[in-house]
Protein backbone atom coordinates (compact mmCIF):
# COMPACT_ATOMS: atom_id res chain seq x y z
CA UNK A 1 0.00 0.00 0.00
CA UNK A 2 1.02 3.52 -0.81
CA UNK A 3 1.36 6.09 1.48
CA UNK A 4 -1.41 8.97 1.03
CA UNK A 5 1.06 11.16 2.10
CA UNK A 6 3.27 10.33 -1.22
CA UNK A 7 1.77 10.84 -4.76
CA UNK A 8 2.70 8.55 -7.71
CA UNK A 9 3.10 9.74 -10.81
CA UNK A 10 0.72 7.31 -13.20
CA UNK A 11 2.10 9.58 -16.37
CA UNK A 12 3.22 12.37 -17.56
CA UNK A 13 1.65 15.21 -19.57
CA UNK A 14 4.48 17.20 -20.63
CA UNK A 15 6.13 18.38 -17.72
CA UNK A 16 3.07 17.50 -15.65
CA UNK A 17 2.85 14.29 -13.57
CA UNK A 18 -0.80 13.43 -13.18
CA UNK A 19 -1.45 10.94 -10.21
CA UNK A 20 -4.50 8.29 -9.54
CA UNK A 21 -6.72 11.31 -7.43
CA UNK A 22 -6.49 13.45 -10.93
CA UNK A 23 -7.84 10.46 -12.89
CA UNK A 24 -10.40 9.34 -10.63
CA UNK A 25 -11.79 12.96 -10.28
CA UNK A 26 -11.70 12.70 -14.11
CA UNK A 27 -13.57 9.82 -14.02
CA UNK A 28 -16.08 11.53 -11.04
CA UNK A 29 -16.19 14.31 -13.22
CA UNK A 30 -17.32 12.35 -16.26
CA UNK A 31 -19.66 10.21 -14.35
CA UNK A 32 -21.35 13.28 -12.21
CA UNK A 33 -21.53 15.54 -15.71
CA UNK A 34 -23.25 12.72 -17.55
CA UNK A 35 -25.76 11.92 -14.91
CA UNK A 36 -25.86 15.71 -14.60
CA UNK A 37 -26.72 16.10 -18.86
CA UNK A 38 -28.76 12.81 -18.52
CA UNK A 39 -31.16 14.31 -15.85
CA UNK A 40 -31.38 17.79 -17.40
CA UNK A 41 -32.61 16.54 -20.63
CA UNK A 42 -35.34 14.56 -18.64
CA UNK A 43 -36.32 17.75 -16.96
CA UNK A 44 -40.12 18.81 -17.00
CA UNK A 45 -41.91 21.20 -15.22
CA UNK A 46 -44.70 19.20 -15.00
CA UNK A 47 -45.15 16.37 -13.01
CA UNK A 48 -41.30 15.07 -12.35
CA UNK A 49 -39.88 11.96 -12.13
CA UNK A 50 -38.63 10.27 -9.13
CA UNK A 51 -34.94 11.13 -10.45
CA UNK A 52 -35.99 14.95 -11.12
CA UNK A 53 -38.09 14.80 -7.54
CA UNK A 54 -35.04 13.65 -5.87
CA UNK A 55 -33.03 16.20 -7.48
CA UNK A 56 -35.70 18.70 -6.44
CA UNK A 57 -35.48 17.17 -3.20
CA UNK A 58 -31.98 17.98 -2.77
CA UNK A 59 -31.90 21.25 -4.23
CA UNK A 60 -34.44 22.19 -2.13
CA UNK A 61 -32.69 21.09 1.23
CA UNK A 62 -29.04 22.92 -0.25
CA UNK A 63 -30.73 25.87 -0.61
CA UNK A 64 -32.44 26.02 2.68
CA UNK A 65 -29.50 24.75 4.35
CA UNK A 66 -27.60 27.08 2.19
CA UNK A 67 -30.32 30.11 3.50
CA UNK A 68 -29.74 28.72 7.56
CA UNK A 69 -26.21 28.56 7.34
CA UNK A 70 -25.30 31.83 5.50
CA UNK A 71 -28.68 34.01 6.34
CA UNK A 72 -28.25 35.47 2.76
CA UNK A 73 -30.00 33.93 -0.84
CA UNK A 74 -28.66 30.97 -1.78
CA UNK A 75 -28.47 31.26 -5.75
CA UNK A 76 -24.83 33.00 -5.83
CA UNK A 77 -23.26 30.09 -3.72
CA UNK A 78 -25.63 27.17 -4.88
CA UNK A 79 -23.51 25.97 -7.39
CA UNK A 80 -20.11 26.25 -5.78
CA UNK A 81 -21.01 24.29 -2.39
CA UNK A 82 -23.56 21.81 -3.77
CA UNK A 83 -20.58 20.82 -6.52
CA UNK A 84 -18.45 20.28 -3.95
CA UNK A 85 -20.42 18.36 -1.62
CA UNK A 86 -21.52 16.23 -4.40
CA UNK A 87 -17.69 15.69 -5.73
CA UNK A 88 -16.70 15.20 -1.64
CA UNK A 89 -19.31 12.64 -1.75
CA UNK A 90 -19.18 10.81 -4.75
CA UNK A 91 -14.99 11.00 -3.89
CA UNK A 92 -15.28 9.79 -0.26
CA UNK A 93 -17.43 6.98 -1.90
CA UNK A 94 -14.95 6.45 -4.48
CA UNK A 95 -12.75 3.97 -2.25
CA UNK A 96 -15.76 1.60 -2.06
CA UNK A 97 -15.39 0.30 -5.62
CA UNK A 98 -12.96 -2.08 -6.23
CA UNK A 99 -9.88 -0.86 -7.80
CA UNK A 100 -10.18 2.42 -6.98
CA UNK A 101 -8.64 5.16 -4.92
CA UNK A 102 -10.47 8.20 -3.19
CA UNK A 103 -9.47 11.21 -4.29
CA UNK A 104 -9.73 12.58 -0.96
CA UNK A 105 -7.59 9.96 0.72
CA UNK A 106 -4.83 12.00 -1.00
CA UNK A 107 -3.47 15.16 0.32
CA UNK A 108 -3.42 17.11 -2.85
CA UNK A 109 -7.03 16.65 -4.05
CA UNK A 110 -8.08 17.70 0.29
CA UNK A 111 -5.35 20.72 -0.05
CA UNK A 112 -6.89 21.46 -3.68
CA UNK A 113 -10.97 21.93 -1.84
CA UNK A 114 -9.34 23.36 0.70
CA UNK A 115 -7.64 26.17 -1.39
CA UNK A 116 -10.76 26.52 -3.29
CA UNK A 117 -12.66 27.16 -0.25
CA UNK A 118 -10.25 30.14 0.86
CA UNK A 119 -10.22 31.77 -2.65
CA UNK A 120 -13.62 31.72 -2.35
CA UNK A 121 -13.89 33.37 0.72
CA UNK A 122 -12.02 36.16 -0.43
CA UNK A 123 -14.04 35.95 -4.01
CA UNK A 124 -17.39 35.92 -2.48
CA UNK A 125 -16.07 38.48 0.16
CA UNK A 126 -14.98 41.26 -2.25
CA UNK A 127 -17.53 40.77 -4.24
CA UNK A 128 -20.16 41.24 -1.19
CA UNK A 129 -18.32 44.10 0.14
CA UNK A 130 -15.35 45.39 -2.08
CA UNK A 131 -11.62 44.40 -1.47
CA UNK A 132 -11.69 47.52 1.35
CA UNK A 133 -14.37 46.19 3.05
CA UNK A 134 -13.27 42.78 2.42
CA UNK A 135 -9.66 43.62 4.40
CA UNK A 136 -11.27 45.66 6.83
CA UNK A 137 -13.07 42.23 8.28
CA UNK A 138 -9.21 41.12 9.50
CA UNK A 139 -9.76 44.63 11.58
CA UNK A 140 -13.06 42.85 13.35
CA UNK A 141 -13.42 43.27 16.02
CA UNK A 142 -10.19 45.49 16.60
CA UNK A 143 -7.23 46.50 14.81
CA UNK A 144 -5.29 44.34 17.30
CA UNK A 145 -7.05 41.24 16.09
CA UNK A 146 -5.17 41.22 12.28
CA UNK A 147 -2.80 38.74 12.87
CA UNK A 148 -4.72 36.23 14.59
CA UNK A 149 -7.04 36.69 11.65
CA UNK A 150 -5.00 36.27 9.29
CA UNK A 151 -3.78 33.00 10.90
CA UNK A 152 -7.37 32.00 11.67
CA UNK A 153 -7.78 32.04 7.78
CA UNK A 154 -4.96 30.16 7.09
CA UNK A 155 -5.26 27.44 9.51
CA UNK A 156 -8.80 27.27 9.18
CA UNK A 157 -7.88 26.25 5.39
CA UNK A 158 -5.77 24.02 6.63
CA UNK A 159 -7.84 22.26 9.52
CA UNK A 160 -10.61 22.05 6.80
CA UNK A 161 -7.91 20.21 4.39
CA UNK A 162 -6.60 17.92 7.17
CA UNK A 163 -9.86 16.92 8.37
CA UNK A 164 -11.27 15.70 5.51
CA UNK A 165 -7.71 13.76 4.52
CA UNK A 166 -7.74 12.36 8.25
CA UNK A 167 -11.20 11.36 7.87
CA UNK A 168 -10.89 9.28 4.52
CA UNK A 169 -7.66 8.43 4.70
CA UNK A 170 -8.23 6.67 8.26
CA UNK A 171 -11.26 5.40 6.81
CA UNK A 172 -9.14 3.92 3.82
CA UNK A 173 -6.54 2.53 5.91
CA UNK A 174 -8.69 0.53 8.37
CA UNK A 175 -10.58 -1.16 5.23
CA UNK A 176 -7.55 -1.74 3.22
CA UNK A 177 -6.03 -3.08 6.97
CA UNK A 178 -8.86 -5.44 7.82
CA UNK A 179 -9.43 -6.80 4.24
CA UNK A 180 -5.80 -7.92 4.56
CA UNK A 181 -6.42 -9.54 7.53
CA UNK A 182 -9.76 -10.84 7.71
CA UNK A 183 -10.95 -11.68 3.92
CA UNK A 184 -13.54 -10.79 2.44
CA UNK A 185 -17.36 -10.04 3.99
CA UNK A 186 -15.71 -8.52 7.45
CA UNK A 187 -14.68 -4.93 6.56
CA UNK A 188 -18.21 -4.78 4.69
CA UNK A 189 -19.64 -2.94 7.84
CA UNK A 190 -16.53 -0.76 7.90
CA UNK A 191 -17.26 -0.22 4.28
CA UNK A 192 -20.97 1.01 5.42
CA UNK A 193 -19.69 3.17 8.03
CA UNK A 194 -17.13 4.95 5.50
CA UNK A 195 -19.80 5.31 3.38
CA UNK A 196 -21.28 7.18 6.60
CA UNK A 197 -18.51 8.86 7.34
CA UNK A 198 -17.87 9.92 3.89
CA UNK A 199 -21.00 11.41 3.68
CA UNK A 200 -21.07 12.90 7.43
CA UNK A 201 -18.07 14.37 6.10
CA UNK A 202 -18.58 16.12 2.71
CA UNK A 203 -21.36 17.67 4.87
CA UNK A 204 -19.53 19.02 7.41
CA UNK A 205 -16.61 20.21 4.78
CA UNK A 206 -19.59 22.08 3.25
CA UNK A 207 -20.95 23.36 6.02
CA UNK A 208 -17.47 24.90 7.44
CA UNK A 209 -17.08 26.49 3.66
CA UNK A 210 -20.70 28.04 4.03
CA UNK A 211 -19.68 29.18 7.60
CA UNK A 212 -16.26 31.08 6.42
CA UNK A 213 -18.07 32.31 3.71
CA UNK A 214 -20.95 33.67 5.77
CA UNK A 215 -18.28 35.14 8.02
CA UNK A 216 -16.95 36.86 5.50
CA UNK A 217 -19.99 38.06 4.28
CA UNK A 218 -21.12 39.08 7.67
CA UNK A 219 -17.98 41.26 8.54
CA UNK A 220 -18.16 43.30 5.27
CA UNK A 221 -21.56 43.86 5.33
CA UNK A 222 -20.85 44.75 9.40
CA UNK A 223 -17.61 46.51 8.59
CA UNK A 224 -19.68 48.27 5.65
CA UNK A 225 -22.50 49.73 8.39
CA UNK A 226 -19.77 50.81 10.35
CA UNK A 227 -18.49 52.73 8.15
CA UNK A 228 -21.50 54.53 6.89
CA UNK A 229 -22.41 54.71 10.10
CA UNK A 230 -19.08 56.28 11.19
CA UNK A 231 -19.21 58.96 8.00
CA UNK A 232 -23.03 59.92 8.64
CA UNK A 233 -22.50 60.92 12.47
CA UNK B 1 6.63 14.54 2.49
CA UNK B 2 6.69 16.59 -0.22
CA UNK B 3 3.95 18.90 -1.91
CA UNK B 4 2.77 17.95 -4.61
CA UNK B 5 1.88 21.18 -6.51
CA UNK B 6 0.28 19.44 -9.86
CA UNK B 7 -1.46 17.41 -8.14
CA UNK B 8 -3.14 20.33 -6.06
CA UNK B 9 -3.56 22.83 -9.54
CA UNK B 10 -5.37 20.30 -11.27
CA UNK B 11 -7.50 19.17 -9.06
CA UNK B 12 -8.31 23.09 -8.04
CA UNK B 13 -8.78 23.81 -11.68
CA UNK B 14 -10.93 19.99 -12.01
CA UNK B 15 -13.09 21.06 -9.47
CA UNK B 16 -13.18 24.52 -10.83
CA UNK B 17 -14.51 23.31 -14.47
CA UNK B 18 -16.47 20.28 -12.30
CA UNK B 19 -18.17 23.63 -11.05
CA UNK B 20 -18.79 26.05 -13.81
CA UNK B 21 -19.63 22.87 -15.63
CA UNK B 22 -22.12 21.35 -13.20
CA UNK B 23 -23.26 24.91 -13.05
CA UNK B 24 -24.60 25.22 -16.70
CA UNK B 25 -25.33 21.82 -17.13
CA UNK B 26 -27.07 21.19 -13.89
CA UNK B 27 -28.05 23.63 -11.56
CA UNK B 28 -29.02 26.50 -13.60
CA UNK B 29 -31.72 24.05 -15.46
CA UNK B 30 -32.69 22.26 -11.88
CA UNK B 31 -33.41 25.87 -10.22
CA UNK B 32 -35.12 26.93 -14.13
CA UNK B 33 -37.48 23.99 -13.19
CA UNK B 34 -38.50 24.61 -9.81
CA UNK B 35 -38.64 28.19 -10.84
CA UNK B 36 -40.96 27.48 -13.32
CA UNK B 37 -42.92 24.85 -11.09
CA UNK B 38 -43.33 27.91 -8.47
CA UNK B 39 -44.10 30.47 -10.66
CA UNK B 40 -47.05 28.57 -12.09
CA UNK B 41 -47.55 27.49 -8.41
CA UNK B 42 -48.27 31.01 -7.45
CA UNK B 43 -50.19 31.59 -9.95
CA UNK B 44 -52.39 29.31 -9.10
CA UNK B 45 -52.33 30.10 -6.13
CA UNK B 46 -52.48 33.95 -7.32
CA UNK B 47 -55.79 32.99 -9.40
CA UNK B 48 -57.20 30.98 -6.41
CA UNK B 49 -56.93 33.82 -4.44
CA UNK B 50 -58.58 35.96 -6.96
CA UNK B 51 -60.96 33.08 -7.20
CA UNK B 52 -61.61 33.24 -3.41
CA UNK B 53 -61.80 37.19 -3.25
CA UNK B 54 -64.72 36.89 -6.21
CA UNK B 55 -66.34 34.15 -4.30
CA UNK B 56 -66.01 36.56 -1.01
CA UNK B 57 -67.78 39.18 -3.24
CA UNK B 58 -70.46 36.96 -4.75
CA UNK B 59 -71.15 35.35 -1.47
CA UNK B 60 -71.34 39.33 -0.17
CA UNK B 61 -73.41 40.12 -2.74
CA UNK B 62 -75.65 37.03 -2.46
CA UNK B 63 -75.93 37.82 1.27
CA UNK B 64 -76.91 41.74 0.65
CA UNK B 65 -79.51 40.12 -2.17
CA UNK B 66 -80.96 37.85 0.52
CA UNK B 67 -81.15 40.02 3.05
CA UNK B 68 -83.20 42.11 0.38
CA UNK B 69 -85.14 39.35 -0.28
CA UNK B 70 -86.20 38.81 3.43
CA UNK B 71 -86.58 42.71 4.05
CA UNK B 72 -88.96 42.56 0.70
CA UNK B 73 -90.48 39.08 2.08
CA UNK B 74 -91.18 40.68 5.84
CA UNK B 75 -92.64 44.25 3.74
CA UNK B 76 -95.10 42.27 1.75
CA UNK B 77 -95.80 39.59 4.97
CA UNK B 78 -97.03 42.92 6.80
CA UNK B 79 -98.96 44.66 3.93
CA UNK B 80 -100.35 41.13 3.06
CA UNK B 81 -100.88 40.85 6.98
CA UNK B 82 -102.44 44.75 6.96
CA UNK B 83 -104.66 44.26 4.14
CA UNK B 84 -106.11 40.44 5.70
CA UNK B 85 -106.79 42.30 9.07
CA UNK B 86 -108.19 45.22 6.80
CA UNK B 87 -110.44 42.86 4.55
CA UNK B 88 -111.20 40.84 7.67
CA UNK B 89 -112.40 44.44 9.46
CA UNK B 90 -114.33 44.96 6.85
CA UNK B 91 -115.86 41.58 6.50
CA UNK B 92 -116.97 41.73 9.96
CA UNK B 93 -118.30 45.12 9.98
CA UNK B 94 -119.85 44.38 6.55
CA UNK B 95 -121.49 41.02 8.13
CA UNK B 96 -122.21 42.83 11.78
CA UNK B 97 -124.20 45.69 8.84
CA UNK B 98 -126.10 42.32 7.56
CA UNK B 99 -126.80 40.94 10.24
CA UNK B 100 -128.53 44.28 11.74
CA UNK B 101 -130.31 44.37 8.69
CA UNK B 102 -131.59 40.73 8.92
CA UNK B 103 -132.33 41.33 12.36
CA UNK B 104 -134.36 44.71 11.69
CA UNK B 105 -135.55 43.28 9.12
CA UNK B 106 -136.95 40.24 10.68
CA UNK B 107 -137.94 42.33 13.53
CA UNK B 108 -139.76 44.40 11.41
CA UNK B 109 -141.64 41.42 9.64
CA UNK B 110 -142.20 40.23 13.16
CA UNK B 111 -143.87 43.31 14.12
CA UNK B 112 -145.64 43.30 10.82
CA UNK B 113 -146.28 39.88 10.86
CA UNK B 114 -147.99 40.85 14.47
CA UNK B 115 -150.00 43.92 13.70
CA UNK B 116 -151.38 42.02 10.75
CA UNK B 117 -152.37 39.12 13.44
CA UNK B 118 -153.62 41.64 15.46
CA UNK B 119 -155.71 43.58 12.85
CA UNK B 120 -157.27 39.97 11.80
CA UNK B 121 -158.07 38.98 15.06
CA UNK B 122 -159.58 42.66 15.60
CA UNK B 123 -161.34 42.33 12.45
CA UNK B 124 -162.89 38.41 13.09
CA UNK B 125 -164.15 40.12 16.66
CA UNK B 126 -165.61 43.21 15.03
CA UNK B 127 -167.03 40.74 12.32
CA UNK B 128 -168.27 38.54 15.67
CA UNK B 129 -169.54 41.67 16.91
CA UNK B 130 -171.54 42.71 13.46
CA UNK B 131 -172.65 39.54 13.44
CA UNK B 132 -173.80 39.36 16.84
CA UNK B 133 -175.64 42.76 16.40
CA UNK B 134 -176.92 41.41 13.59
CA UNK B 135 -178.00 38.52 14.68
CA UNK B 136 -179.38 39.99 18.04
CA UNK B 137 -181.52 42.98 15.50
CA UNK B 138 -182.61 40.05 13.67
CA UNK B 139 -183.87 38.58 16.11
CA UNK B 140 -185.78 40.92 17.89
CA UNK B 141 -187.47 41.69 14.40
CA UNK B 142 -188.38 45.26 12.94
CA UNK B 143 -189.58 47.53 14.96
CA UNK B 144 -192.08 50.39 13.05
CA UNK B 145 -190.51 53.30 15.54
CA UNK B 146 -187.27 52.17 14.25
CA UNK B 147 -187.92 51.66 10.98
CA UNK B 148 -189.35 55.55 10.69
CA UNK B 149 -186.43 57.07 12.36
CA UNK B 150 -184.41 55.45 9.95
CA UNK B 151 -186.81 56.15 6.62
CA UNK B 152 -186.64 60.12 8.66
CA UNK B 153 -182.78 59.50 8.62
CA UNK B 154 -183.10 58.01 5.00
CA UNK B 155 -184.76 61.69 4.10
CA UNK B 156 -182.14 64.20 5.92
CA UNK B 157 -179.19 62.50 3.91
CA UNK B 158 -180.79 62.82 0.48
CA UNK B 159 -181.65 66.35 1.92
CA UNK B 160 -177.98 67.08 2.71
CA UNK B 161 -176.76 65.51 -0.40
CA UNK B 162 -175.06 67.93 -2.90
CA UNK B 163 -177.74 69.25 -5.39
CA UNK B 164 -176.66 67.68 -8.40
CA UNK B 165 -176.48 64.25 -6.96
CA UNK B 166 -179.84 65.62 -5.41
CA UNK B 167 -181.25 66.08 -9.05
CA UNK B 168 -179.66 62.98 -10.32
CA UNK B 169 -182.23 61.28 -8.03
CA UNK B 170 -185.18 62.93 -9.84
CA UNK B 171 -184.26 60.55 -12.91
CA UNK B 172 -185.68 57.50 -10.52
CA UNK B 173 -183.74 54.85 -8.16
CA UNK B 174 -184.54 51.83 -6.41
CA UNK B 175 -185.70 51.78 -3.13
CA UNK B 176 -184.86 49.23 -0.71
CA UNK B 177 -186.45 48.28 2.10
CA UNK B 178 -185.64 45.82 4.75
CA UNK B 179 -189.30 44.99 4.89
CA UNK B 180 -191.98 44.92 2.77
CA UNK B 181 -194.28 47.93 3.01
CA UNK B 182 -197.89 48.63 2.62
CA UNK B 183 -199.04 50.95 -0.30
CA UNK B 184 -199.67 53.05 1.48
CA UNK B 185 -196.65 53.51 3.23
CA UNK B 186 -194.77 53.36 -0.17
CA UNK B 187 -197.12 56.29 -1.40
CA UNK B 188 -196.25 57.95 1.92
CA UNK B 189 -193.21 57.75 1.68
CA UNK B 190 -192.86 58.41 -2.01
CA UNK B 191 -194.56 61.70 -1.33
CA UNK B 192 -191.85 62.70 1.40
CA UNK B 193 -189.43 61.78 -0.72
CA UNK B 194 -190.88 63.41 -3.69
CA UNK B 195 -190.62 66.81 -1.25
CA UNK B 196 -186.88 66.66 -0.63
CA UNK B 197 -185.76 66.19 -3.79
CA UNK B 198 -188.48 68.45 -5.82
CA UNK B 199 -190.68 65.81 -7.77
CA UNK B 200 -191.66 62.34 -7.20
CA UNK B 201 -189.63 60.31 -9.05
CA UNK B 202 -190.03 57.09 -10.68
CA UNK B 203 -189.31 54.59 -7.93
CA UNK B 204 -189.03 50.76 -7.84
CA UNK B 205 -189.33 49.37 -4.60
CA UNK B 206 -187.47 46.25 -3.51
CA UNK B 207 -187.34 44.12 -0.24
CA UNK B 208 -183.39 43.54 1.32
CA UNK B 209 -183.38 41.75 4.50
CA UNK B 210 -179.56 42.11 4.60
CA UNK B 211 -180.79 46.09 5.71
CA UNK B 212 -181.80 44.55 9.31
CA UNK B 213 -184.18 47.60 9.48
CA UNK B 214 -183.80 50.38 7.39
CA UNK B 215 -183.98 51.86 4.09
CA UNK B 216 -181.51 52.25 1.04
CA UNK B 217 -181.78 54.81 -2.23
CA UNK B 218 -179.34 52.86 -5.05
CA UNK B 219 -178.53 53.81 -8.49
CA UNK B 220 -175.95 53.45 -11.07
CA UNK B 221 -173.53 55.74 -9.60
CA UNK B 222 -175.21 56.34 -5.92
CA UNK B 223 -175.94 54.75 -2.92
CA UNK B 224 -177.92 56.38 0.47
CA UNK B 225 -178.43 54.61 3.31
CA UNK B 226 -180.15 54.57 6.15
CA UNK B 227 -180.12 50.76 7.91
CA UNK B 228 -178.46 49.14 9.98
CA UNK B 229 -176.15 47.28 8.10
CA UNK B 230 -174.48 50.27 7.23
CA UNK B 231 -174.75 51.76 10.46
CA UNK B 232 -172.53 48.15 11.34
CA UNK B 233 -170.57 48.59 8.31
CA UNK B 234 -169.66 52.24 9.45
CA UNK B 235 -169.11 50.92 13.10
CA UNK B 236 -166.59 47.72 11.35
CA UNK B 237 -164.87 50.28 9.17
CA UNK B 238 -164.34 52.41 12.30
CA UNK B 239 -163.20 49.88 14.68
CA UNK B 240 -161.08 48.33 12.33
CA UNK B 241 -158.94 51.81 11.49
CA UNK B 242 -158.97 52.02 14.94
Amino acid sequence: MNSSLSTQPLFHVGPVPVTNAVVTTWGIMAVLLGVACLISRRLTPAVPGRVQAFCELFLTILDGQIRETMRTDPSPYRAFIGTMFLFILIANWTALVPGLHAPTAALATDAALAGLVFISIIVFGIRSGGVGGYLRTFLWPSIVMVPLNLIGSITRTFSLMVRLFGNVMAGAFIIGIVLSLAGLLVPIPLMILDMLTGAVQAYIFVVLAMVFIAGALTRTTAAASTETTGSSS
Amino acid sequence: MQIDWWTIGLQSVNVVILVALLARFFWKPLVAVVDDRRKTIASHMAALAEQEKQMETSRAALASARAGIDAERERVLEAARQQAETERGAIISHARDEVAALDEAARKAMDREQDERRAAQQNEAVSLAVDIARHLLASTGAQPSTQTALFSGLVKAVAALPDHERESLKTGFVLASSMDLSIDERKKSEATLGNVIGITPPIRWITDTALIQGFAIRTSHLTVSSNWQADLQRIRETLTHV
